[in-house]
C-alpha cells in the first residue's frame, strides 16, 4: 500500500489517517507492506504483525527487487535528535523514549545528538507537492552511524522543523484542505538515513505546540494530542523488518524473506501512480489497484502513464479486490463489477 | 560549494513501453555520475501521448550531490 507523502491525499495526507484503510487491507491480504506516512499517527499507532513498516526509500528498493524484508520480532531503536531542538522540547522527546521502554517494553537507545543543527527547510514544487532539504547532511549521517555502531538495529530521527503557527498552508492542513508542508522534508530525511545505513529508519518532526483549534479536522487531530510525534515512530520501528540486500547472503531461515516477486497487488491513490514503487510493481505485472476515492494534488493516473489498473472507488472496495485476488477470483466477473457481461463464444 | 540537496523539475518524453527504465535513463543523463535522485516522482503531464508523438511528462526529484 502506497500513499505518497506530501501530495495532499484525502486519505493518508494528514496524521496517520490512512491507518484504518491499512488495517483493512492487512486483514484482506494477510500481509501488508506499507510506509510510515500511512501508519504514523503521532501519539497514536496500531501494531499488527500483518503490517510491515518500511520507510519509503527502502520500500522503493524492495519494489525494485533490490532488497528483501526479513520480519523481525524486535529491533533496538536508536534515537537521533537534532541539535536545534531546544531544551524543553528535547526533554519531551527523551521522555517519550523512556515511556516507550517503561510502558511498552521497547528496546530504545542509544540517544545521540547531531553535532550541529540540521537546518531543515521546507518548499513546494510546481505540482503543489511539498519537499524540503536539510543543510547538515553529513551531521545527520554521522549521528546515524554512531547509534548503529553503538548497537541500534533501527534508527528514529527527530529534526526541529520551522514553526508556522499563522501560516496559510498550516491553517488549511489543520482544517483538512491542504498539503502537509512538513511531509516532503520528512521523506528526504528518512530517505537519506535509510540509504546510508540500510537499516529501518523513520522520522518525527519536533515542533512547538499549537494553540487548540475547535475547527481542527479529525484527520489532523492525532498530531495535536501530545508534545511530540515520536511514539508511533518508535513503535513502528520496534518491529520493522530488516532490510536484506539481494541476492541474499547469510542465514535467514528463521524468518522467511518477503520479496517483491511475492507481491499479490499494489494499492495506490488513482492520481499518484508516478512514483518508483508503484511503477516498479506495475511494470513487473503486479495487479495495480487504483483508488479513485483518494484524490490528491497530482493527476498522474493509469491512463496518462499507460498502465493497466484495476479501479476501486474506495479502500473498502480495494480490500474486496485484494481478497478476491487472494482467493483466486477473476476481478472482471460481473458479480464484482455490477455490469452485465455478454457471453463470448 | 553547492548544497548537498537540490530540487529538480524536468520534462521527459515517455515512449510506449515500461516507464521506469526511461525515467532512470533521463535522471542518469541529467544528473551525471556525481548525483543521485534520492526521491522522484512523475508529477504531471505537459502533453498527452498522440498517434504521432510521445507523452511529455513532468518529473520532480530531490537530488543528492556527492561527495557530501
Amino acid at each position: 500500500m502506497v500513499v505518497p507523502t506530501g501530495v495532499g491525499c484525502r486519505v493518508g495526507g494528514y496524521a496517520g489517517d490512512a491507518l484504518p484503510a491499512a488495517r483493512l487491507l492487512a486483514a484482506a491480504s494477510g500481509c501488508l507492506i506499507t510506509h510510515p506516512n500511512v501508519l504514523n499517527a503521532a501519539a497514536l499507532y496500531w501494531s499488527d504483525p500483518r503490517l510491515h513498516y518500511v520507510e519509503g526509500w527502502a520500500l522503493n528498493r524492495f519494489a525494485a527487487g533490490e532488497l528483501a524484508l526479513a520480519p523481525a520480532r524486535r529491533q533496538r531503536v536508536g534515537l537521533v535528535l537534532d541539535a536545534a531542538i531546544e531544551e524543553p522540547l528535547r526533554l519531551r522527546h527523551l521522555q517519550v523514549a523512556q515511556a516507550c521502554g517503561a510502558s511498552l517494553g521497547l528496546a530504545i537507545g542509544p540517544v545521540v545528538t547531531t553535532e550541529e543543527p540540521l537546518g531543515v527547510g521546507l518548499a513546494w514544487g510546481s505540482s503543489g507537492a511539498s519537499w524540503g532539504t536539510i543543510g547538515a547532511v553529513g551531521a545527520l549521517l554521522r549521528a546515524g552511524e554512531t547509534v548503529v555502531a553503538e548497537g541500534a538495529t533501527a534508527v528514529a530521527v527527530v529534526a526541529r522543523f520551522p514553526d508556522d503557527p499563522g501560516g496559510m498552508a498550516l491553517e488549511a492542513y489543520r482544517h483538512g484542505a491542504g498539503v502537509d508542508g512538513l511531509a516532503g522534508a520528512e521523506a528526504v530525511i528518512s530517505h537519506l538515513l535509510s540509504r546510508h545505513l540500510r537499516v529501518p529508519c523513520a522520522h518525527a518532526p519536533a515542533l512547538a505546540a499549537l494553540p487548540p483549534d475547535p475547527a481542527l479536522d479529525a484527520r489532523a487531530a492525532a498530531e495535536e494530542l501530545g508534545h511530540t510525534f515520536l511514539p508511533c515512530v518508535l513503535v513502528g520501528l520496534s518491529r520493522a523488518p530488516d532490510l536484506v540486500p539481494l541476492p541474499a547472503s547469510g542465514n535467514h531461515a528463521a524468518s522467511p524473506l518477503l520479496r517483491a516477486d511475492q507481491l499479490g497487488a499494489v494499492v495506490a491513490p488513482a492520481g499518484a501512480l508516478g512514483g518508483e514503487a508503484v511503477l516498479a510493481c506495475a511494470e513487473r505485472g503486479v495487479p495495480l489497484i487504483s483508488v479513485s476515492g483518494n484524490p490528491c494534488v497530482l493527476q498522474v493516473d493509469g491512463a496518462v502513464l499507460g498502465l493497466p489498473v484495476v479501479e476501486a472507488g474506495s479502500y473498502a472496495e480495494a480490500a474486496g479486490l485484494v481478497l478476491a485476488l487472494r482467493e483466486g477470483l477473476g476481478l472482471e466477473t460481473p458479480a464484482f463489477r455490477g455490469e452485465p457481461e455478454a457471453l463470448r463464444v | 560549494m553547492s548544497p548537498p540537496l537540490e530540487h529538480l523539475e524536468l520534462a521527459m518524453d515517455a515512449n510506449p513501453g515500461p516507464l521506469l527504465p526511461q525515467v532512470r535513463q533521463v535522471l542518469a543523463e541529467r544528473l551525471g555520475p556525481d548525483s543521485e535522485a534520492l526521491r522522484w516522482a512523475i508529477t504531471g503531464v505537459a502533453s498527452p501521448a498522440t498517434a504521432t508523438g510521445p507523452a511529455r511528462l513532468t518529473l520532480e526529484a530531490v537530488v543528492l550531490r556527492m561527495p557530501l
